[in-house]
């Protein structure tokens, strides 16, 4: 089904409802694992991936079609997941007040985490990452998406991209390869 | 450890291609891209209904609960509004308590979505990341300098460029100002 097809059923008010599941269907697996990817906790992304596709839902009205439906969702779940991980590290500066637990505790308390002591460490280094750079770093290495289609996604140019993944890459093997 | 059942999740994305294995093949994390992570079970069949449900809730929060009390004596009116009345001095009293980490954690708590994604409206054809690393390193760049001196004003502009050249490959230096030009 083509994305105009999709998004004349869910204009029509007739068909909207089944137009949108279809819509879930299609991308809810791929976008939960994305933000899953980038902010590690199951509760969170669960949290996330609803707000995105009420996001999405209330959007299509005002939807232009300037790009493809991927393209759009993708870059509302890509603000979406910026700005949580943006709001988490705030809490992390304020002592005392929020879940002030590193990333290592969490997960070792997590049941839904079943990664070795290696994986691990790769989740500690890439919450230090800064929220736009491991959100690039996420795309490309674990979404494997081509730099035009980020590119288009991130409204930020290629070169742009390929140093700010180059700089992530490098800072998670510099930490991996500690001790 | 919970005995929440798991279900051991191999999704995969869209494989874009070979560029993408090549550009990781010397990497040390190459191997550790299997997914440590697990859902709940039966966790996406169940998601479509949720989501729907949550679009529904959010279309009931639209609609507005109009109190009446119309037939209502007096006695009740006044007693209704002297415990708004309490609830507003309360609520009031509990914002503007003098307490500075609640009021910034409260203040965060209110930035929304929409501030964001306007504050990354001035970012437009400039990637943060790149800022984020160039504080980063910079921030440790001035740590070391204050630990080494007495004063910043003994950081020259060779100093700085010496830092440059050994924090930054000439590629991305180059790169970055290619995004200079951009803007």
């Amino acid at each position: 089904m083509s994305d105009t097809e999709l998004l004349s059923l869910i204009r029509d008010d007739q068909t909207s409802r089944y137009g949108f599941s279809i819509l879930v269907q299609l991308y809810q697996t791929q976008l939960y694992w994305h933000i899953r990817r980038m902010v590690v906790d199951h509760d969170d992304a669960n949290d996330l991936v609803q707000e995105v596709f009420l996001k999405v839902w209330k959007g299509i009205p005002s939807f232009r079609e300037d790009s493809s439906l991927y393209t759009w969702i993708y870059r509302i779940a890509a603000n979406e997941c910026t700005n949580f991980l943006r709001k988490r590290r705030l809490h992390a500066m304020i002592p005392l007040v929020g879940s002030n637990r590193n990333i290592a505790e969490r997960l070792s308390d997590d049941p839904y985490f079943t990664g070795d002591a290696i994986q691990l460490k790769l989740q500690q280094a890439l919450d230090t990452l800064p929220p736009r750079q491991r959100l690039v770093f996420t795309m490309r290495y674990y979404d494997e998406m081509p730099y035009e289609t980020m590119s288009a996604i991130l409204n930020t140019s290629v070169g742009a991209l390929k140093a700010s993944y180059h700089i992530a890459a490098k800072k998670i093997e510099d930490s991996l390869t500690q001790d | 450890m919970s005995n929440r059942k798991m279900r051991k999740t191999t999704h995969r994305t869209v494989p874009f291609g070979k560029d993408v294995e090549k550009e990781h093949s010397t990497a040390p994390f190459n191997l550790l891209r299997g997914n440590p992570f697990r859902v709940p079970d039966g966790y996406f069949d169940r998601l479509p209904a949720r989501i729907m449900e949550t679009i529904d809730e959010e279309a009931e929060k639209g609609k507005t609960v109009i109190l009446i009390l119309r037939g209502r004596k007096w006695p009740y009116k006044i007693a209704l509004a002297a415990s708004l009345a309490f609830i507003a001095f309360t609520v009031a009293y509990l914002i503007f308590t003098p307490d500075p980490t609640q009021r910034l954690l409260s203040d965060i708590r209110q930035i929304t979505s929409g501030q964001l994604e306007e504050f990354d409206g001035y970012l437009v054809n400039f990637d943060e990341s790149l800022v984020d690393d160039w504080v980063e390193r910079k921030g440790d760049g001035i740590r070391q300098a204050m630990a080494d001196s007495t004063s910043l004003d003994a950081v020259t502009d060779a100093d700085i460029m010496n830092y440059l050249l050994a924090e930054y490959t000439p590629e991305e230096l180059q790169l970055n100002n290619e995004t200079d030009s951009d803007l």
